[in-house]
């Protein structure tokens, strides 16, 4: 029975009917109106019942995208009418189909539908602003406008100066991280901006998110970059192509939450398929934090004490050990079914052994694939698959080895010499910190555990993880097909290379890399040779301008460079710098571009220490004493000139009050280019308008996965005085007399192009992938212009792949170390010798294999930064390493018998070492810094949907769904508020995720406000009752607006780097920004 | 056949992201503030770490028998019988909020500003429903369309029959929202347990 009979019968004089909107549609045109209660006009009007038609969507379309610094690249679709946006909506007119064959929809999230709410703030910048002569920095009140003529002829009078004065040293002018805006116009303006610098800027690697992964990457595990035969390349450490796990049993989602930090467009949906296409496909999330990936998809969820996953990964190799060797390591179990190991290398690509494993198959398994697991005092040539390394070994069996008790293995037994070892562990139970003699963790120690065997039990007291879940977990990977995905959050502690280095040992001692449904890393599919990413495959880094000519060569000063490492400290020395330079063709067994990533590590200062290289430049120290800073900082050279171009360094800087600090400096001219009144804009000299994403054109990709989308005007700049990156570089460069140079890049056939403006720019970017990668050529194959691209909005490398048979042969779907795993001296496949005849192996590390034992990292450490530790001592006051034993580098050789037995400050296994202000799960965890007990809380840092990073802080839409006001209800900064208004407006907080726990100790109920002290900083938020979050965490998601108040500089914005100390990590000095800080709590206010 | 249009939501896939109510608010324009025509409620229970979220979307679910259009005085609320709608002539409406009480999804929302004081609320998406000029794939309200897990169906019975969801056989109740069985809301689901 119809429901509107009912309906009609019964209620018919109180309520209205409109039938028929189909009629409505079709001939609503024609005036034509419908029944209802009321009545209508002859001309058919309604006139008293309610609406008889809906509102008409109206306006132009345009398709594109706005991500930031996101790991999405998602598709919108925008109605625009006169210059302005009306309604955005997402990728929806097409059937949404099987996410496999890249015909699912590119649907975006919050971030990329509340645009409207960011676009037409009233408090854009809108015109360019001076500080004047005796105005505070931050007083944006008496910041004056200025013409943008006058503007940049001020600044390169300054730069032009300052570079003079120094004799261009590159170190006159830093150029700080930002990848604020995704169309990377802002690379495209460090070209303008930069002009008159003849050796370059201060050089940073630009690793600040991903730092101990990259960082171990380049030694431990580095794949080829073999562009010639894939359209592929990896620059991180990746899994293999996301629809593999389809192939896998078992996927791990290792502090990776795809559900609110977006990694690949529809990265949950591929997730979604796999189970929909093997029921038995199970996930286990490990995670500290009770994620929305850990509820959606977790059938197992895993919580260690966040910091202490290294301490997990030890004890999960433990275990296969002694199901293999026993508890006393000396005796091997021949039962297959027990042992371990002899599961996990059962079968070996595809093959497998009719027989039970004989311990020697397992033992060659690992030696072939890993260097270092075991001891190897004495290494032979053959031992290695470096050809160039195998001839300094020839000569000195030595020079790589792997000396008595220092292999993986033995630090994991322990006191228990392991049979295949040469001796017991020599390394000691603490470790020292290399810092300046005035920090506070000079001459303390920590246990790095060095003669501790790293059981379960032992673990479990540490991570809070039982005993019996570390085995089963260690038991799945040498049963199981799995695929590990990890992500940022487990790195960003002082400690964060241990487990870095440790996971891929790990997954490659049970077998669990370079096949199909195993692998372990990034959940990645192409790399960043996608169209419009920042990274060196992007046309424009690979094109530079020097004196006004564009070069294809770096802009570094290979002088001031080498003064950053001492490169002879390398047994193996890069080609790159060290053999002759990279116009010098390998030779035959050389690595095509022997460690390139590492060349790039080592060739920069770790970004994440920018302000301690801008504040004590020409001081020749290090806040933190890391030698490539001090090596940075000496001579006469002083930093001068600071450019911030779309990035929020104050924000996301290491430690918001340094970085303040380092932009406050009265002797620099700082000069900021955003759309917004940012803490870190707010301190600058020079403020230029820009154009937000939407507003201008670009060609971006989502992060390694592979759909490639296109960023184009869709609404109109709020003055006619914000311009582009692109034009505001050209105004610079006609300033600085070489505009030509400016416009002028290189392709990727070495000749000349010159781009015009913004969108011949993006133009160029899509068009040099069609002529440079095979996966663009393909998509020239398919016929797909730029003018395509601009129409449909988005590019899917895996739809082309998937529905071209033209294109077979071509997959996205790459098996990460797959050549690797099949022939890892690269002797027999064709793509090894193939290459102007050389020979590589496939894995780009020292060896050409997983180094468990990393020599190559130690050197890199050593090259700027001493690691003979001559200030902590055994606890019987030796300083010495133990069981007699030395560790051999360069620089420490065998022959060097003072220094080769001493404690280092970097060893060359991974271990486990806590986190400076972390926690264990029995609360014994060590307090080298002597923090009061009130300091019981870790601050834990992630990132939310709220925002990109510190980019849509300020937007309402987003803001409504997580700000809270001083009563705890949803509030959000009005966008109607004016520019000079500052910042950000007091009574707005960020939330603070507590334990329920803790409420009734604190007196807390969610709505408070709750200070949050740490030694470095105090920030204030509303409190959040949640078990979300572990006890004695406080969760704060990163990215909000700092906002300094009172004398005791509270951050009444709640930026959670307030609180760290910007301390870096171990090994790389990279960023640590997660949850090395302990805190106390306080409530400000009741709700 | 009925034409009432049901919104079919899966509990399981849902993690709460929010897409929905942000694309809500921007496709009807409503401003920051109190109103919201789509409302995320979260419910948390258990101890860390095992804890459970189970996650639903309250909204307008145009009930069969909305009492709404009973209460209100200015006869400003219709169901529309194509698709079983339930639509405010916000021209109409004087702001006395007898229909905010009756309903006990506060589906008829108000923002709390002197500029715009009248009831707004889940439209159904009648102008994408009813739009061929832009070719929006299926003609679904953008809620729907916006859902990155694919949480959220719509359709009538038949049509939604074809996509092997079963109404007359699905969830009316979910952790989270309580089916009134007297207004009838258009809305099933898949339940999480």
């Amino acid at each position: 029975m119809s429901v509107f009979k009912d309906i009609n019968e019964k209620k018919v004089s109180r309520r209205s009917f409109l039938k028929g909107m189909s009629l409505v549609a079709g001939t609503a045109v024609a005036g034509t109106a419908v029944t209802g209660c009321g009545g209508f006009t002859k001309e058919g009007e309604f006139i008293d019942g309610s609406l008889s038609t809906p509102p008409k969507i109206t306006g132009d379309i345009l398709y594109g995208a706005t991500p930031h610094n996101c790991g999405g690249g998602c598709l919108s679709k925008y109605y625009v009418e006169n210059g302005v946006v009306k309604k955005i909506v997402t990728d929806e007119n097409r059937p949404d189909g099987d996410v496999f064959l890249g015909k699912a929809q590119l649907r975006s999230c919050i971030r990329c539908r509340s645009r409207k709410e960011w676009w037409y703030r009233k408090d854009r910048l809108t015109v360019p602003l001076k500080r004047p002569e005796g105005v505070t920095r931050g007083d944006i009140k008496n910041y004056v406008r200025i013409s943008w003529d006058d503007a940049i002829s001020e600044i390169v009078a300054k730069q032009t100066a300052a570079l003079e004065a120094s004799n261009h040293d590159p170190r006159t002018v830093v150029v700080t991280y930002g990848l604020g805006d995704r169309t990377f116009q802002t690379t495209y303006l460090k070209r303008g901006v930069t002009g008159n610098c003849k050796h370059g800027t201060v050089p940073f690697s630009q690793d600040l998110s991903f730092p101990q992964w990259m960082y171990t990457n380049w030694f431990v595990d580095y794949e080829a970059p073999l562009p010639s035969f894939s359209p592929l390349r990896f620059q991180y450490r990746t899994a293999n192509g996301r629809k593999d796990i389809a192939n896998s049993d078992h996927l791990i989602l290792w502090s990776i939450n795809p559900a609110e930090t977006r990694f690949g467009i529809n990265t949950c949906q591929y997730i979604d398929r796999a189970r929909e296409l093997n029921p038995n496909f199970k996930v286990t999330v490990i995670d500290p934090r009770y994620t929305l990936t850990a509820e959606t998809y977790g059938d197992d969820f895993i919580a260690p004490v966040a910091g202490t996953d290294a301490a997990l990964v030890q004890a999960m190799v433990y275990h296969i050990l002694e199901s293999a060797w026993g508890v006393d390591g000396n005796t091997w179990n021949s039962d297959e079914g027990t042992n371990l190991l002899m599961q996990a290398w059962k079968t070996v690509n595809g093959t497998t052994s009719p027989t039970a494993l004989a311990e020697v198959n397992v033992v060659d398994y690992i030696n072939k694939y890993m260097h270092g697991f075991f001891d190897k005092p004495t290494v032979a040539s053959t031992d290695v698959y470096t050809k160039d390394l195998g001839d300094i070994i020839a000569s000195d069996g030595k020079a790589y080895c792997v000396p008595a008790g220092a292999s993986f293995s033995a630090y994991v037994f322990g006191a228990t010499k392991l049979s295949q070892n040469t001796e017991a562990s020599i390394y000691p139970e603490t470790i020292g910190y290399n810092v300046n003699n005035d920090d506070p963790l000079y001459n303390k120690t920590v246990p790095c555990y060095g003669q501790v065997t790293k059981t379960p039990e032992w673990a479990e007291k540490i991570t809070g993880v039982k005993a019996s879940k570390i085995r089963e977990l260690a038991e799945m990977l040498c049963t199981k097909k799995v695929t590990t995905w990890h992500g940022a959050g487990v790195q960003r502690q002082t400690e964060g290379e241990q487990f870095c280095w440790a996971l891929p040992i790990l997954h490659t001692l049970t077998n669990q890399f370079g096949e199909r449904g195993k692998s372990y890393g990034f959940p990645m599919e192409l790399d960043a040779n996608v169209a419009g990413t920042s990274f060196s495959s992007n046309p424009i880094n690979k094109s530079y301008i020097r004196d006004g000519k564009a070069e294809s060569m770096p802009l570094v000063h290979m002088e001031s460079m080498n003064q950053l490492f001492d490169y002879s400290k390398f047994t193996l020395q890069d080609t790159l710098f060290g053999g002759g330079g990279i116009t010098n063709p390998p030779q035959d067994g050389q690595r095509l571009v022997p460690m390139l990533g590492a060349s790039m590590t080592m060739a920069s200062l770790p970004v994440f220490l920018w302000a301690d290289a801008v504040i004590n430049s020409g001081k020749a120290k290090s806040k933190w004493n890391s030698g490539k800073i001090k090596n940075a900082t000496s001579g006469n050279a002083k930093t001068k000139i600071v450019y911030s171009l779309g990035g929020n360094s104050v924000t996301q800087a290491a430690n918001t009050h340094y970085a303040t600090e380092a932009l406050s400096q009265e002797d620099i001219t700082f000069i900021a280019c955003d759309i917004f009144m940012t803490p870190t804009v707010q301190l600058a000299d020079y403020i230029l308008p820009a154009k937000a994403a939407g507003e201008k054109w670009g060609v971006t990709d989502s992060w390694l996965s592979s759909e490639s989308v296109i960023m184009q005007p869709v609404s109109e700049p709020p003055s006619d005085e914000v311009l582009d990156e692109f034009e505001i570089g050209r105004r610079f460069a006609v300033a600085f007399g070489n505009e030509q140079g400016y416009k002028t890049v290189i392709s990727a056939d070495k000749s000349e192009v010159v781009v015009n403006n913004e969108e011949e720019y993006a133009e160029y970017i899509w068009k040099e992938f069609h002529k440079s990668h095979a996966a663009y050529q393909n998509a020239a194959v398919l016929n797909f212009t730029f003018e395509d691209f601009k129409r449909k909005g988005y590019f899917s490398a895996r739809e082309a792949y998937g529905s071209n048979p033209q294109l077979a042969g071509f997959t996205v779907d790459v098996i990460a170390r797959e050549f690797f795993k099949q022939d890892p001296a690269g002797s027999t496949l064709a793509m090894f010798t193939g290459m102007n005849g050389l020979k590589i192996p496939p894995l780009m590390t020292a060896t050409g294999k997983v180094e468990a034992y990393c020599q190559a990292m130690v050197e890199e450490y050593e090259a700027s930064t001493n690691n003979i530790d001559n200030v902590t001592a055994n606890s019987d006051g030796s300083k010495k390493l133990l069981n007699s034993g030395a560790i051999y580098t360069k620089g420490t050789n065998s022959t060097d018998t003072t220094n080769n037995v001493k404690r280092r400050f970097v060893y060359p296994v991974p271990m486990f070492i806590p986190s400076i202000e972390g926690r264990y799960a029995d609360d014994t965890h060590p307090n080298p810094l002597n923090l009061g007990s009130e300091y019981k809380f870790i601050a834990q840092s992630f990132h939310e949907k709220s925002r990109v990073h510190s980019t849509l802080n300020n937007v309402a839409y987003l803001n409504e769904l997580y700000k809270k006001d001083k009563d705890g209800k949803s509030t959000f900064i009005s966008p109607d508020r004016s520019v000079t208004d500052g910042v950000w407006d007091e009574g707005i907080y960020e939330p603070v995720y507590l334990n329920n726990k803790h409420a009734e100790e604190y007196g807390l109920v969610t709505g408070d406000i709750v200070q949050v002290e740490s030694s470095y900083g105090k920030l204030q938020g509303s409190v959040i009752l949640t078990n979300r979050i572990a006890p004695f965490s406080v969760g704060i998601a990163s990215g909000s607006w700092n906002m300094f108040t009172g004398t005791d500089n509270v951050d009444v914005g709640g930026c959670v780097n307030t609180l760290y100390a910007g301390r870096p990590s171990r090994i790389g000095f990279g960023m640590t920004l997660g949850n090395d800080v302990r805190v106390k709590i306080s409530r400000v206010r009741k709700a | 056949m009925s034409n009432q249009k049901y919104f079919y939501f899966d509990q399981t896939l849902c993690f709460g992201c929010e897409a929905c109510v942000v694309a809500c608010k921007d496709w009807n324009d409503v401003k920051p503030g109190t109103a919201s025509y789509r409302r995320k409620v979260t419910t948390e229970n258990g101890d860390y770490p095992s804890v459970k979220i189970h996650n639903a979307l309250v909204s307008c679910y145009h009930c069969e028998e909305p009492l709404c259009i009973d209460v209100c005085p200015m006869i400003a609320i219709t169901k529309m019988e194509d698709t079983g709608a339930v639509i405010v002539d916000r021209e109409k409406c004087i702001s006395c909020k007898s229909c905010k009480g009756m309903c006990p999804y506060s589906a008829p929302q108000f923002d709390d500003s002197v500029a715009d004081p009248k009831m707004q609320k889940c439209t159904m998406c009648w102008d994408r429903l009813n739009d061929d000029t832009w070719n929006i794939y299926q003609q679904v309200p953008v809620c729907v369309a916006s859902c990155v897990q694919r949480a959220i169906k719509f359709g009538t019975k038949e049509e939604l029959m074809e996509a092997g969801i079963d109404i007359d056989n699905a969830e009316k109740s979910i952790v989270g929202y309580e089916h009134d069985a007297k207004l009838n809301p258009s809305v099933r689901f898949k339940r999480k347990a």
